[in-house]
C-alpha cells in the first residue's frame, strides 16, 4: 500500500539478520572489535525499537487520523501517477469518499440552459456570503430531461435549485456509484465515412433524401460533399429562366454547388447526415436513374457500398474484402459491428467485422427477398455478381429477373409464395397449441413453428409441427389487463417487466394474467418474445416512467452490446431503476397516484344532510367519498360524505356535487362510480360503452355498492338474471363430473365456460351494457329477490333504478377503496366463482375478485373455436371410429346440430359394432341403451393413467395398450405385445373397454 | 498562466455560437475565445484574437456540459473528465476531433500531454471491460 511502510519493515527484517549475525560470528571476531560491534548494535536496536514504537503509535491512531494519512500518502502518489505516465489506464472508479451524484428531472430540452444558469450563479455568488457548494452540474445530449448535480448533501442541491428555472424540484434522486459512470461515458465517434457510401439527409429542404458521399474531407472535419439528385425549387426555376445573369450570380456567391453530370454536390455537416441506413436496390437505382448519367458510366461500381447489413445468427456468410476474401461459414454471434462465424468444414471461429462481409448465396438456392418493393418475392438465385453484393434472382410469381442486395435476401427451403408452402399462420400468431397452451410464433420453418409456450406462467421455446398447432387465437386488441400499480395495459403498450430491468418491448397479447411483450426490435432469447405476468409490468408509456438511469443513456446501452447475450452480468447494475419506481409509487399512495386535485376543492358547498345539514362552507380536502369541509360559521373542519354536499355557484344555485355527469366524466370515474350509477343509471352507461377498461373496475363497485340494499329495494324490479348464473354452474358441474380427464387440465373451467357460452344467458355478463340490458328484460325470471351472482351485476346497474334516488342509498361501502375492485373481468369471474359462493355478501366481492383467474371475456368464444378445431382435429378429420372404445355423445361442433335432439349429450357410452367407417352402435353406458350415431357426434373419451387405451389413429391404429403417464399432450403408452414405451399424441387414443386384456 | 487558479471562466453567453476547447474542453463562444483565449491552454495555444487557431482548437461539436464549480473537491467527474487542474468553468463531457498535429508537438515540447476529448481514451478509464477481447481482424 504504501511506500514508508514496505520500507520500514525492510528495514526492521535488516536489522533482526544483524543480530542473528551478530551471534553467529561471536567466535571469530575480536574481543575490541566486538565492543565496538555491540555498539553499534546498541545503536540499531535503538532505531529499530524507536520504529516500532512508531509502528505502534500509528496503530494507535484513531481511525480518522489514519485514514487522512493514507490520503496524503495514497493520494498524491495517485496523482503523480498520472502526470508521469498518462498511458497507463487508472480506473476511476467512483468510490463513497467522493461527493454525491443526483439526478433532478428537467424541463427536456432546457438541460444546457440550466447547466448554464447554474454556473452563471456560481459565478454571481462565488465572493458572495453563500456561495454555491455544489461541485458540478452535468447535462447530457443523449439524457433528455436530467441533470445531474454532483454536491456533498442534499440540502446543498436543494439550495442551489432555488433560483433555477425549468427543474423539477420534487424529483431528485441519488445516483448510485455503479452508475455515476454512465452518466459521463461517452461513445467513440467512430464514424467512418466512405467515399462512394450512402446516407440519408435528416434536415432541410433535402430532407429524407438519399444521397451519396462524394468527398470525405480530412479527419476532424464536420463537413462532408455529398452527391444528391438536385430538387428543382420553382422560385430557384423561375429566376433562372427569366435571369441568367443573376442565377449565374447565386450559383457563384451564396453556395457551394457543384453539379456533376446531372447531380448536385454540396458540403454538408455530418450530423446533418443519417448515415445508418441501408438503401435498398430500389432506392439506388432511383437515384441513379435520376439523371441523365449515361448508362456506361452506372457500373457495377457506382451502386455504391451498401451500408449496414444486418446479419443474424445462421446466415451464411462470406468474406468479401481482404487477404482472407472467399472464406465462408454460417454465422454464430452478431455482437455489433463484429460477426463470429464458424468456417465451413471447420470448428474455427472467427470474428470480423461486419462491413467485409456479405452474405452467401449459391447460384440456385431459393431465396426470399426481405425489403425493398420486392419485399416478400421469393425465387431462385439466377446470377451473382463480383462483388458479391448484388444478386439477380428469378421470381417464382412473375418469372422475371429481379436484382437485389444480398444483404435483402434471405435463403427459404422451398420455392414458395413469400411463404413457406402450407404454413397457415404467421410470424406472431397467437395459436392455441396441442397441449392445451397458448404459444405465440417466433419463427416460421417449412413445415414447423418455434413457439413461445405459455407453459406455467413461464415462456418455453419450443417447436411445433403444423398439426399439432390447433388453431389461432382470436387477438382481441381491446383485451385490457392491470399491471404493477394497477396501471391499464392494452396490447401494444410498451412496457417493461419490474422484476427483469432488461426486458421491455410492445405487449403482443395479453392472455389471462399473463402478457406476451416483443422486445424492442425483436432482439433477445426466443425470438425477443417472452411472457410476463401483467401484474409484474409497468407502462412505460405512462407519464411516470421510472428513471433507470443507466439505461437512459444511450450510448452507454450500446456500449455493451453483449447484454443480450449474457445478461445477468450486465443486470447487476441494474437496482436502481426498480428502487426508483417502488419509491413513487409509494409516494403517490398507489391507489390516488393518477388522479388529478379534485376540482371540488376550494369550492362553496352547502351541506344537505346529517348533523350540519344547512351549514355552508368551504372543501379543503376531499376522498373517495368524504369531503373535509370547513364550516363559514365556526372555523370548524368536519368529514361530511360527498353525496350530502351540493355546491352553490355564482347565482346561489345549489347542485349536488356527485351527480353532474360533467364532474364525473373528467375525472378519475372511480371516485364518483358508486354514486353517479345510482343518480343516473343512463349517462353512467353511456361513459362506461365510451371506455372498455372501465368496466372491469365499475360492475364490482357497483355491485359492492348495490348489495347491502338490493334485497329489498332492487330485487323485484332488476331484470338480473340469476337463472342465467345458477345454469353456468350446472353445466360446469355435469362437464367436471363426467370428464375426469379433463379437470385435470389448468383449463377446466373455461372448458364450462364455453358450455356456458351457448346458452344466451352467457351475453349477459359481456360488456355491452346495451345488450346486457335486452337480455336482461328477455329473461324476467328474477323473482327471488337474491342477488348473489356477481355475473347478474350488469344488467342490474344499467337498468334505471328509481330506488336510488333515495338519499344515502349510496352505501358507503370501503370496499370500493380497495384496489382489488379493479379486477379486470369480472362478467367472467363472477361465472367461474358463481359456485363456490352462492350468497357473497358486501365484503366478499373485493376478496375474491383478485383471486379468481383472470379469463378475458375475448377468449371465451376462442375457447368454442379451439373446442371446435381440437374435436376437428381428432375425430372428424379421420375416421377414427373402432370398437370397444369408450365415446360421449356430444353435438356437432360445426353445425351445431345434435344427435338425437339433444337427448343423448354428453352421455357416454361404449362402440359396439361399426356400421360404416363413420357409423356405429353404442351403447350407452347407463342405460344400456343401444343407439346408432354418426362419427360427428362422437368423441373418444380420453383415458387416465393406468387404464387400458385402444389407439384410433397414428401409426398404432388400432392397437391396445395402456396409459402409463401422461406428459402434455403426449401420453406415455405401453403397447400390447410391445417392449418398450411409445409417445402417442393423446388425440390417438381412447378409452379400451374391450374385454381383451392388454397387458401380459 | 499568471491568473488565479480559482477564478471562474466565462460563462458562455449563448450555446449558439459556442465552442468546447479540444484540449481542456472548456466551453465558451466563439467571441469569448477570440477576446479571452482558452483559460487553461492560453499559454500553449494562444488563441486570443487568432480566430483561425480558434477554428482549429475548438470544436463546435461537442457533447454534453459540465458546470464545473469545485475542480478540486475530489469531484468524480473533474477526475475522470481530468479537469482537475483547470479553472472552474463550463467544460464538455465530450468533444469531437483532433488537435492539429503542429499544436499537439508544440504541447510534447512544452511537456503537456495530449489526451483528446473526443471518447477515444477516455472509454478505456470508464468502462474497464473484462472478457471481452475478441479477435478482430482489421483491413
Amino acid at each position: 500500500m504504501s511506500h514508508s511502510e514496505d520500507n520500514l519493515s525492510e528495514d526492521e527484517d535488516r536489522y533482526d539478520d544483524a543480530d542473528g549475525g551478530w551471534h553467529d560470528d561471536e567466535e571469530f571476531i575480536e574481543r575490541d572489535d566486538i565492543d565496538d560491534f555491540r555498539a553499534s548494535s546498541r545503536e540499531s536496536r535503538r532505531v529499530a525499537m524507536e520504529l516500532d514504537r512508531k509502528a505502534l503509535e500509528a496503530e494507535n491512531l484513531d481511525a480518522e487520523e489514519l485514514a487522512q494519512q493514507m490520503n496524503v500518502r495514497y493520494g498524491r502518489r495517485r496523482g503523480h501517477h498520472i502526470q508521469s505516465d498518462s498511458s497507463i489506464p487508472v480506473q476511476y472508479i467512483p468510490d463513497v469518499h467522493q461527493p454525491n451524484m443526483f439526478v433532478i428531472r428537467c424541463k427536456p430540452g432546457k438541460e444546457k440552459d440550466v447547466v448554464i444558469q447554474f454556473m452563471k450563479q456560481f459565478k454571481e455568488s462565488e465572493y458572495s456570503q453563500h456561495p454555491l457548494e455544489i461541485l458540478s452540474v452535468t447535462c447530457r445530449d443523449a439524457l433528455k430531461g436530467y441533470v445531474y448535480i454532483e454536491a456533498w448533501k442534499l440540502a446543498h442541491v436543494q439550495k442551489a435549485m432555488t433560483n433555477i428555472n425549468n427543474l423539477f424540484l420534487s424529483q431528485i434522486k441519488l445516483v448510485p456509484l455503479a452508475e455515476r459512470t454512465h452518466v459521463l461515458t461517452i461513445k467513440r465517434k467512430d464514424i467512418k465515412l466512405k467515399e462512394g457510401s450512402w446516407a440519408k439527409v435528416k434536415k432541410g429542404k433535402y430532407a429524407g433524401d438519399l444521397v451519396q458521399i462524394a468527398v470525405v474531407y480530412e479527419e476532424g472535419s464536420t463537413e462532408v460533399r455529398i452527391k444528391c439528385v438536385p430538387r428543382i425549387d420553382e422560385k430557384d426555376a423561375k429566376t433562372m429562366s427569366v435571369n441568367p445573369a443573376k442565377r449565374k450570380k447565386s450559383i457563384s456567391t451564396s453556395t457551394v454547388k457543384v453539379y456533376d453530370r446531372g447531380y448536385m454536390e454540396k458540403d454538408i455537416k455530418i450530423t446533418n447526415l443519417n448515415i445508418d441506413i441501408s438503401p435498398t436496390m430500389d432506392e439506388i437505382t432511383q437515384f441513379l436513374s435520376a439523371t441523365d448519367a449515361d448508362e456506361n458510366n452506372r457500373s457495377e461500381s457506382s451502386l455504391g457500398l451498401p451500408t449496414k447489413v444486418r446479419f443474424s445468427p445462421g446466415d451464411e456468410v462470406e468474406v468479401i474484402m481482404g487477404t482472407e476474401r472467399g472464406i465462408y461459414g454460417i454465422v454464430d454471434i452478431v455482437d455489433k459491428d463484429r460477426v463470429t462465424f464458424t468456417r465451413h468444414k471447420s470448428t474455427q471461429q472467427v470474428t470480423f467485422l461486419a462491413d467485409s462481409l456479405a452474405k452467401r448465396f449459391n447460384i440456385g438456392d431459393h431465396v426470399q427477398v426481405l425489403n425493398g418493393s420486392h419485399q416478400g418475392e421469393a425465387g431462385m438465385v439466377v446470377n451473382i455478381d463480383k462483388s458479391k453484393s448484388t444478386i439477380t434472382l428469378l421470381s417464382d410469381t412473375s418469372m422475371s429477373e429481379i436484382k437485389v442486395f444480398s444483404k435483402d435476401l434471405k435463403k427459404i427451403s422451398e420455392s414458395t409464395n413469400g411463404r413457406p408452402s402450407g404454413a397457415e399462420y404467421e410470424l406472431h400468431d397467437l395459436v392455441q397449441l396441442i397441449s392445451n397452451t397458448v404459444g405465440v410464433i417466433v419463427n416460421v420453418d417449412t413445415n414447423s413453428y418455434r413457439v413461445v409456450e405459455l407453459k406455467d406462467g413461464v415462456g418455453v421455446l419450443s417447436t411445433y409441427k403444423q398439426e399439432e398447432i390447433i388453431g389461432k387465437e382470436d387477438p382481441r386488441p381491446s383485451t385490457t389487463s392491470l399491471g404493477k400499480n394497477q396501471v391499464v395495459l392494452k396490447v401494444g403498450d410498451t412496457v417493461q417487466d419490474s422484476r427483469n430491468e432488461n426486458r421491455e418491448g410492445k405487449i403482443l397479447y395479453i392472455y389471462r394474467k399473463y402478457a406476451f411483450v416483443l422486445s424492442r426490435g425483436g432482439f433477445g432469447e426466443d425470438g425477443g418474445v417472452f411472457v410476463v405476468e401483467c401484474n409484474s409490468l409497468t407502462n412505460n408509456n405512462s407519464r411516470t416512467a421510472g428513471m433507470a438511469l443507466d439505461k437512459l443513456n444511450p450510448e452507454v446501452l450500446s456500449a455493451v452490446p453483449a447484454q443480450y447475450q449474457n445478461p445477468p452480468q450486465y443486470r447487476s447494475n441494474y437496482n436502481y431503476g426498480g428502487r426508483g419506481r417502488g419509491g413513487r409509487g409509494g409516494r403517490g399512495g398507489g391507489y390516488n397516484r393518477h388522479r388529478k386535485p379534485d376540482p371540488l376543492i376550494g369550492q362553496t358547498v352547502t351541506i344537505i344532510k346529517g348533523p350540519y345539514k344547512g351549514f355552508i362552507g368551504i372543501v379543503k380536502e376531499t376522498t373517495v367519498l368524504m369531503a373535509r369541509v370547513e364550516l363559514h360559521t365556526n372555523c370548524q373542519i368536519v368529514n361530511v360524505e360527498k353525496t350530502k354536499l351540493h355546491t352553490i355557484d355564482s347565482n346561489g344555485n345549489s347542485r349536488p356535487v356527485v351527480s353532474a355527469p360533467d364532474v364525473s366524466s373528467g375525472r378519475n370515474s372511480r371516485e364518483y362510480s358508486p354514486a353517479p350509477s345510482n343518480y343516473s343509471g343512463s349517462s353512467w352507461q353511456s361513459s362506461s360503452a365510451r371506455t372498455p377498461s372501465w368496466n372491469g373496475s365499475r360492475t364490482p363497485t357497483w355491485h359492492n355498492a348495490m348489495t347491502p340494499n338490493t334485497n329489498t329495494t332492487e330485487g323485484s324490479r332488476t331484470p338480473s338474471s340469476f337463472a342465467e348464473g345458477s345454469r353456468t354452474p350446472a353445466v360446469h358441474f355435469s362437464e367436471g363430473s363426467r370428464t375426469p380427464a379433463w379437470d385435470l387440465d389448468s383449463k377446466t373451467p373455461a372448458y364450462n365456460g364455453l358450455d356456458g357460452s351457448r346458452t344466451p344467458a352467457w351475453d349477459i355478463g359481456s360488456k355491452t351494457p346495451a345488450y346486457a340490458i335486452d337480455s336482461g328484460t328477455r329473461t324476467p325470471t328474477w323473482d327471488n329477490g337474491f342477488p348473489s351472482t356477481p355475473a347478474a351485476e350488469t344488467p342490474s346497474f344499467t337498468a334505471p333504478t328509481p330506488a336510488a334516488e333515495t338519499p344515502g342509498f349510496t352505501a358507503q361501502t370501503p370496499a370500493a377503496d380497495t384496489p382489488a375492485f379493479s379486477a379486470p373481468t369480472p362478467a367472467n369471474t363472477g361465472s367461474l366463482m358463481i359456485p363456490s359462493t352462492p350468497g357473497p355478501g358486501p365484503t366478499t366481492p373485493a376478496n375474491f375478485l383478485p383471486q379468481t383467474p383472470f379469463v378475458p371475456a375475448s377468449t371465451i368464444p376462442t375457447r368454442g373455436d379451439f373446442r371446435q378445431i381440437k374435436h376437428d382435429a381428432v375425430s372428424s378429420s379421420k375416421e377414427w371410429l373402432t370398437t370397444d372404445i369408450q365415446v360421449r355423445i356430444v353435438p356437432d361442433s360445426r353445425t351445431s346440430s345434435s344427435h338425437a335432439n339433444g337427448q343423448h349429450d354428453n352421455r357416454v357410452g361404449v362402440i359396439i359394432r361399426l356400421e360404416s367407417p363413420t357409423t356405429c352402435f353404442v351403447e350407452l353406458d347407463d342405460t344400456k341403451e343401444h343407439c346408432f350415431v354418426e362419427q360427428r357426434y362422437l368423441k373418444p373419451v380420453l383415458p387416465q393413467k393406468k387404464e387400458r387405451i385402444k389407439m384410433i389413429g397414428g401409426e398404432h391404429k388400432g392397437q391396445l395398450g395402456m396409459l402409463v403417464g401422461v406428459d402434455g399432450a403426449d401420453g406415455v403408452v405401453k403397447v400390447k405385445g410391445g417392449k418398450d414405451f411409445k409417445i402417442v399424441n393423446m388425440t390417438m387414443m381412447a378409452k379400451y373397454m374391450g374385454e381383451e386384456v392388454t397387458e401380459e | 498562466m499568471g491568473r488565479n487558479i480559482d477564478e471562474c471562466a466565462s460563462v458562455p453567453d449563448s450555446l449558439k455560437r459556442a465552442r468546447a476547447c479540444r484540449v481542456c474542453s472548456l466551453i465558451k463562444t466563439y467571441e469569448q475565445f477570440k477576446r479571452e483565449g482558452c483559460d487553461n491552454c492560453e499559454s500553449f495555444l494562444g488563441l486570443c484574437g487568432y480566430p483561425d487557431k480558434i477554428r482549429e482548437c475548438t470544436s463546435s461539436d461537442y457533447d454534453g456540459i459540465i458546470a464545473l464549480m469545485k475542480p478540486r473537491a475530489n469531484s468524480f467527474i473533474s477526475k475522470t473528465k481530468k479537469l482537475t487542474r483547470y479553472v472552474p468553468g463550463t467544460y464538455a463531457v465530450g468533444v469531437s476531433g483532433r488537435l492539429p498535429d503542429w499544436v499537439e508537438e508544440i504541447m510534447m515540447d512544452e511537456g503537456i500531454s495530449y489526451v483528446p476529448r473526443d471518447g477515444t481514451i477516455d472509454d478505456k478509464y470508464l468502462m474497464p471491460k473484462r472478457n471481452q477481447r475478441v479477435n478482430i481482424k482489421k483491413f
